[in-house]
């Protein structure tokens, strides 16, 4: 067994105060992002953290020896989008932070059960989801505050506080958000459409970052200048509008320091105490067990026959039907989205995208054969069935390549009309590529939770390694086929060195049987 | 109904170690067919090792295992068309719904769809489970998920049905018609193995019962065969009518 790191240790408190279930939840959240190599992370982020520091001093002895009431109001607006691009990300993870802690964890249950009072225990379940929300503020906001304090900014401690308020803020939107949910949709439903918008807000980052790539050129320029006139000091946007007063926050003013931390503590308190009512008056639905729920089947259900068949409708009912699949899967079809766009466009340069396809449809390919053949729910099943395990396997991988194959289809084809050999060579690459990393866990099988999909990349690196060195070779083999064929023999020792190797690693867990 | 000659399971010296320690240790056992035959031993005994080296599931180290004389090992598919397995705590697929999950195992067997959406019907229907066809699998309670997991070991109609603890988690209502199905099945002619904690099961329901222990076969006969055997053996009290409880505690402790 890894042990894991160990929680720095917090003074001892009491057992069922406050400071008690506090490090109940710390402890769990720690847990949750542990792995053996929690403690290079953390290495890393201590250097990163020297860095910002010193990166910060040199900033802010440049703001000190101009003043700080000579910053240009432009520099407020741009910190001030900053400020809400963060609160966003922040309330996207207390959504999903709060699904799993209001909902799924299933411990909440013995917590309310117990003599404790029920407000504090949610008190401190909510202040588990502000801390881990405020990490990353933390981690890019504080080098900041220090070295103002160091070049006699004292003023922007205020970071602190507005890091604080902005987190307890962020943990009581998502609390209320999730409750909402639950209350219109039902904890399960609540539960994937909560799954699915924290991949939205994730992929919309990148969109808006591939905006200009895909907006009209009137569209792009009509936001300029509507951003252009609101910003400008008379505008809904200026400088002195309410909309940026955490910055100012930040840097020391009172009032809107005062203002920011009334929000952010009292919308917390307020949260907390609807979450009690809600709890206690036993509103709440579990997300599991009870309510089962009916799969409209119009008349009698038709049985298909065929290994083939069967195989192929039970993954693909397994993968459309589980939306923690979906959410994850879908950030990776948005990274797919801009591309397709460039392709269906037609611009001369179309060959320039082709390994990014080949990229990321097989790390998509790689995904689905990774939840269809390590990830099997009964491996005990699949493998005292009379039909070859190999055949099973081959199947398994075909129902994970298929679906992305089909996604790629209307562009392979409306390619074909215009340059057919770039047509070719997508499908070509492409296909090389899902199928190299299917294969990687065919010939290396290991066997995967569905319900981790984030651990995979922990647990079977070896298995990722490999398939994206196969993907690699098949994109830069779409490259090499432009012309550059001077390559080609990298290329093809990437092709050959992942699912190899991968054939090489596995020989003991394929001869032990079983699945995976 | 069936050849009589080959025994439905013939397990000759089969052995399995995990790293250096003995799961299983050359173990014999031949189970005619149509008998009813259950596997007790305490918890660690190699119960579990044995069914899945049986079920084709692991590889045993050495030994061979044959059932209806088809080596699992060399002629796998023949040994598993004949053959269900059930494990204890049955992984269904959550997002299914019964008659899909149905289909999908009928599937893997290659019975035809007529066939096996006419078995698919009768069985849920008779396991209480019709009305719950169109619910997925997560919603089920656990006795529920041990029902369907039945089913789906019926429904390509194995000549050898294999049970690991089929009746952990069955109220006494479903426990009771899960019994009077096996006691069915055997009288159809099939045979079934099952292992079991549950002594009454064994007592109850089992023509042969094997005493397994530390990887091998310590007794087996009827209950009265092995009640003559702890007597004997054993501090010689009360073997008139011992339970099978006082003849486990006896045979287990001997060895």
């Amino acid at each position: 067994m890894a042990r894991l790191p160990r929680l720095p240790r917090l003074p001892p408190s009491p057992p069922g105060s406050a400071l008690w279930l506090l490090r109940h939840e710390l402890r769990l959240a720690w847990r949750s992002m542990g792995g053996k190599r929690l403690w290079l992370l953390i290495s890393a982020v201590i250097v990163l953290w020297c860095f910002l520091h010193f990166a910060s001093w040199l900033l802010m002895s440049f703001v000190a020896s101009h003043g700080v009431d000579k910053l240009p109001p432009m520099s407020i607006i741009a910190a001030g989008f900053v400020f809400w691009l963060f609160a966003s990300i922040m309330v996207s993870q207390t959504v999903a932070h709060a699904v799993a802690a209001l909902f799924d964890r299933g411990d909440l249950d013995l917590l309310l059960s117990s003599p404790l009072s029920a407000r504090l225990v949610l008190a401190m379940r909510g202040l588990g989801i502000a801390v881990g929300a405020c990490f990353l503020p933390a981690l890019l906001l504080l080098p900041v505050a220090h070295a103002a304090v160091v070049v006699g900014l004292p003023g922007f401690l205020g970071i602190y506080a507005v890091i604080a308020s902005l987190g307890l803020f962020a943990a009581a939107v998502g609390m209320a958000l999730t409750m909402t949910l639950v209350r219109i949709f039902g904890a399960r439903r609540a539960k994937t459409i909560a799954q699915i918008s924290a991949a939205i807000i994730g992929a919309a980052f990148f969109l808006v970052m591939q905006a200009q790539n895909i907006l009209p050129r009137e569209r792009r320029e009509a936001f300029t200048r509507w951003l252009r006139d609101e910003t400008r000091p008379d505008g809904m946007l200026s400088g002195d509008s309410v909309m940026w007063w955490p910055v100012k926050a930040m840097m020391g003013e009172l009032l809107p320091l005062l203002l920011v931390i009334l929000v952010g503590a009292g919308g917390f308190w307020f949260v907390v105490n609807l979450a009690y009512r809600r709890f206690v008056s036993g509103t709440q639905e579990a997300m599991s067990g009870g309510g089962t729920r009916k799969v409209a089947t119009a008349g009698p259900y038709r049985f298909r026959s065929g290994l083939m068949n069967v195989l192929l409708t039970k993954e693909w009912k397994l993968l459309l039907r589980d939306p923690q699949i979906i959410s994850q899967t879908l950030l990776q079809v948005f990274y797919l989205l801009p591309l397709m766009l460039l392709g269906f466009r037609g611009d001369r340069n179309a060959w320039m995208i082709i390994p990014g396809f080949v990229v990321i449809s097989a790390m998509l390919a790689g995904n689905l054969a990774w939840l269809t053949l390590a990830a099997e729910d009964a491996p005990d099943l699949v493998g005292t069935a009379p039909v070859s395990l190999n055949r099973i396997r081959w199947i398994k991988a075909l129902a994970a390549v298929l679906p992305v194959l089909a996604m790629l289809a209307p562009l392979v084809l409306w390619w074909l009309g215009r340059d057919p050999a770039a047509a070719m060579i997508l499908l070509v690459c492409c296909s090389g590529g899902m199928f190299s990393a299917a294969v990687c866990h065919i010939w290396n099988p290991r066997t995967g939770n569905r319900r981790d999909m984030k651990q995979r990349y922990k647990e079977s690196k070896l298995t990722s390694v490999l398939e994206s060195m196969g993907s690699f070779g098949w994109a830069g083999m779409a490259y090499c086929l432009n012309g550059h064929w001077i390559w080609i023999p990298v290329a093809l020792f990437f092709i050959v060195a992942g699912p190899g190797s991968a054939w090489v690693f596995g020989r003991s867990a394929r001869r032990e049987g079983g699945l995976a | 109904m069936h050849d009589t000659g080959i025994p439905a399971l013939k397990i000759q010296r089969l052995a399995k170690s995990f790293n250096g320690k003995i799961a299983v240790d050359n173990l014999d056992l031949e189970i005619p067919a149509g008998q009813f035959h259950a596997l007790l031993g305490p918890n660690g005994a190699g119960k579990t090792t044995t069914l899945r080296m049986v079920a084709g599931l692991l590889k045993a180290d050495s030994g061979v295992v044959s059932i209806f004389g088809h080596d699992v090992a060399s002629d796998a598919t023949a040994a598993r068309k004949l053959t269900a397995f059930l494990p204890d705590d049955p992984l269904l697929y959550g997002k299914l719904n019964a008659l899909e999950y149905l289909e999908f195992v009928a599937g893997l067997w290659t019975i035809s769809a007529d066939t096996a959406g006419k078995r698919a019907e009768e069985l849920l229907k008779w396991l209480d489970l019709w009305d719950h066809r169109a619910e997925y699998v997560e919603g089920f309670s656990r006795g529920m998920r041990q029902k369907l997991a039945l089913a789906g070991a019926l429904i390509h109609e194995p000549r050898l049905l294999i049970l690991d603890e089929p009746l952990t988690g069955l109220d006494a209502h479903a426990a009771r018609s899960v019994k009077d199905m096996l006691v069915d099945y055997v009288k159809r002619g099939n045979t079934v193995l099952l292992t079991t904690h549950i002594l009454e099961i064994a007592e109850r329901l089992a023509e042969q019962i094997s005493i397994i222990q530390k990887g091998r076969i310590v007794a087996q006969g009827t209950l009265d065969e092995l009640r003559a055997r702890a007597g004997a053996g054993g501090d010689g009290h009360n073997n008139g009518n011992a339970t099978l409880e006082d003849v486990f505690l006896n045979l287990t402790e001997m060895h």
